[in-house]
């Protein structure tokens, strides 16, 4: 019997890693196309862009020492390898090794979104819960519309206001974030705001399901105290859909937090990677999109495991999850 | 009581948002007539005006009026996010339901596919295509095709994986009809209004992840008038001219809003199923 289970687990993992190496590959396959995408020739615009004239030799040399002319599934497994081995190329502009430079930022990336997403769930659990148990309440009510008026509203408008008020206005919070505690609460209660406007409602719905649920019933006749069944039982229940939600909504972060750096002007690497989009710095995007994709990828499995360990009966219906 | 049940109020309510989805429509269609000045007239006398009664909502920073290039703001929006969808829920649709027909290797092959693009957060991935194709909002828009489909694709499948074994589809083949027939004759109809309701929940955040491409400078092109770009434009007046910045926000904060409670009622009067569930 727990060998079976064993087996049974082994399997599991073995499929996820297999699909998450295929996923690896299919991903940095599509980051290497993107340098592709380009209307006009990157080697030129660099040449160009260190005051020389794009002859046809010079360009065909520097192709040449690139390695560009290789053929295509050439280029991509050598760039592969490449990466893997921490070499992801040099800045086109700068020349300096794009890995060194995502390594410098992405540290405060981290910071960002994870801080963020620790005060978001913190934020909306609560909220949620409190929702749910008084539902339909007059506080039930006035969350959801406050949530639903957040949902809607543009996060960068928000940014642009938060940063009007207290930085301008007010003047307490410096207009550049700099890396510390109190440059961190402007561009981390923005995130907050925006993600738990969303969270609070799902939430509000998971654990309301879970109180609707017979067990709970049960336990209500059995004259358990209602706040053992919710701590105890509902909570518990409500945990694994909750900490997925989170998985999933973490691109979703990511991706909110590339507007955020720019606005508060976090030195992260959504801030980095903008001025490389820019200026077609394109080893500088390849690198940003594949680290953004394997962060989130990496979030996801934890939850995917976390999730497993918590409720075994979760390895029968990974469907809807991303990895 | 004319409301004394839930379901002729949600009735009302999808009356009057769908009204007001007309009107905003109409707005973007119309705007370039209703517009009381040259959105792209440039006037320095007129800089950082604020809003009196011959510019209402003011002037931005090199004197152009604020209102009409709201107003001619409004199609750049709007009908971009319906083009959008009008692509990626057809063609992520498409995918799906081929792959739910196929099966087989097929179907590993596409969903993988469908898997593979969902690993990247959408907003990056759309901010390096976009950037990499060169800005203009066709590019911008082009990016967010990209990235939008997979939902599509998965929902399609596993609603058509549903009624894959239907009797009537298991006669249908038995009498001969193609997998084109099949698509169109019996699954489309069937899932038709689960996509809707999934195509009107997808309009705002199309039009709000537009906004924040121009926003960063990565779709729209100047000196066109499109809100996020208009917004990113100003922001370094904020402090002395509010209104450049605000006015845009606001008709953003609108329709997104509006199209939201418009899609929430939508589906709570058509879906008995619960389409949310299912993506």
């Amino acid at each position: 019997m727990i060998e079976n289970k064993v087996k049974e687990k082994t399997k599991f993992f073995g499929t996820k890693l297999l699909s998450v190496l295929i996923i690896v590959f299919g991903l940095t396959f599509i980051a290497f196309c993107l340098s592709y995408l380009c209307p006009s020739d990157p080697v030129e615009l660099q040449i160009e862009s260190m005051g020389m004239v794009p002859t046809e030799e010079l360009v065909s040399a520097t192709k040449e020492s690139l390695g560009l002319n290789r053929p295509f599934i050439v280029q991509y497994f050598s760039w592969l390898w490449n990466f893997i081995c921490g070499d992801m190329g040099n800045s086109l502009l700068t020349g300096k090794p794009v890995f060194q430079e995502i390594m410098l930022y992405l540290p405060n990336t981290l910071i960002l979104t994870l801080t963020s997403m620790v005060t978001t769930m913190i934020f909306s659990i609560i909220l949620g819960v409190i929702c749910a148990v008084n539902v339909n309440s007059v506080f039930d009510y006035a969350v959801r519309v406050i949530t639903y008026f957040f949902a809607s509203f543009p996060g960068f408008f928000l940014a642009l206001l938060l940063l009007y008020i207290f930085s301008i206005r007010y003047n307490l919070f410096p207009v550049i974030s700099t890396v510390d505690a109190k440059g961190m609460i402007l561009p981390v209660s923005l995130l907050t705001f925006t993600m738990s406007a969303h969270y609070i409602r799902q939430i509000r719905a998971i654990v309301l399901e879970q109180l609707n649920r017979d067990y709970v019933t049960g336990c209500k006749a059995r004259g358990i105290p209602a706040y053992v069944i919710l701590f105890r039982h509902v909570l518990k229940n409500s945990l694994v859909p909750i900490i997925t939600l989170m998985g999933i909504s973490f691109g979703g972060l990511l991706g909110g937090s590339a507007i955020v750096e720019n606005i508060f002007t976090w030195p992260g690497l959504g801030k980095y990677a903008l001025s490389a989009i820019q200026k077609l710095d394109y080893p500088i995007i390849q690198s940003y999109v594949v680290w953004m994709a394997l962060i989130y990828l990496a979030v996801n499995l934890l939850v995917d495991v976390f999730c497993v360990i918590v409720n075994p009966r979760v390895q029968n219906e990974t469907e809807g999850s991303v990895v | 009581m004319a409301f004394s049940d839930g379901l002729s109020l949600k009735k009302a309510q999808f009356n009057i948002l769908g009204i007001a989805i007309i009107i905003l429509v109409l707005i973007a269609v119309f705007g370039k007539y209703i517009a009381p000045h040259d959105p792209y007239l440039v006037d320095m006398s007129n800089s950082l005006r604020p809003p009196d009664h011959e510019y209402w909502l003011g002037c931005d920073n090199l004197g152009r009026c604020i209102l009409s290039r709201i107003l001619y703001g409004a199609s750049a929006s709007i009908f971009s996010a319906f083009i959008i969808i009008a692509v990626i829920s057809s063609v992520g649709s498409a995918i799906g339901i081929i792959a739910a027909i196929k099966g087989g290797t097929t179907e590993k092959i596409l969903m993988k596919i469908n898997v593979i693009f969902q690993a990247f957060p959408d907003f990056i991935l759309a901010m390096a295509i976009a950037g990499m194709l060169g800005t203009g909002l066709r590019n911008g828009m082009i990016s967010l095709c990209f990235v939008c489909w997979t939902k599509y694709a998965r929902l399609s499948r596993s609603l058509a994986l549903e009624i894959k074994d239907a009797d009537y589809l298991r006669s249908a083949v038995i009498s001969g009809a193609n997998s084109i027939q099949i698509m169109f004759k019996h699954i489309i109809p069937n899932i038709i209004s689960q996509l809707f309701i999934m195509a009107a929940l997808d309009v705002s955040g199309i039009i709000l992840s537009l906004a924040g491409l121009s926003f960063l400078g990565l779709s729209a092109q100047h000196p066109a008038a499109e809100w996020g770009m208009m917004m990113s434009d100003c922001r370094q007046y904020l402090q002395i001219a509010p209104w450049t910045v605000i006015f845009p926000g606001i008709a953003l904060f609108i329709v997104v809003i509006v199209f939201n409670l418009f899609a929430d009622t939508f589906r709570d009067l058509l879906d008995a199923k619960g389409t949310k569930a299912k993506i």
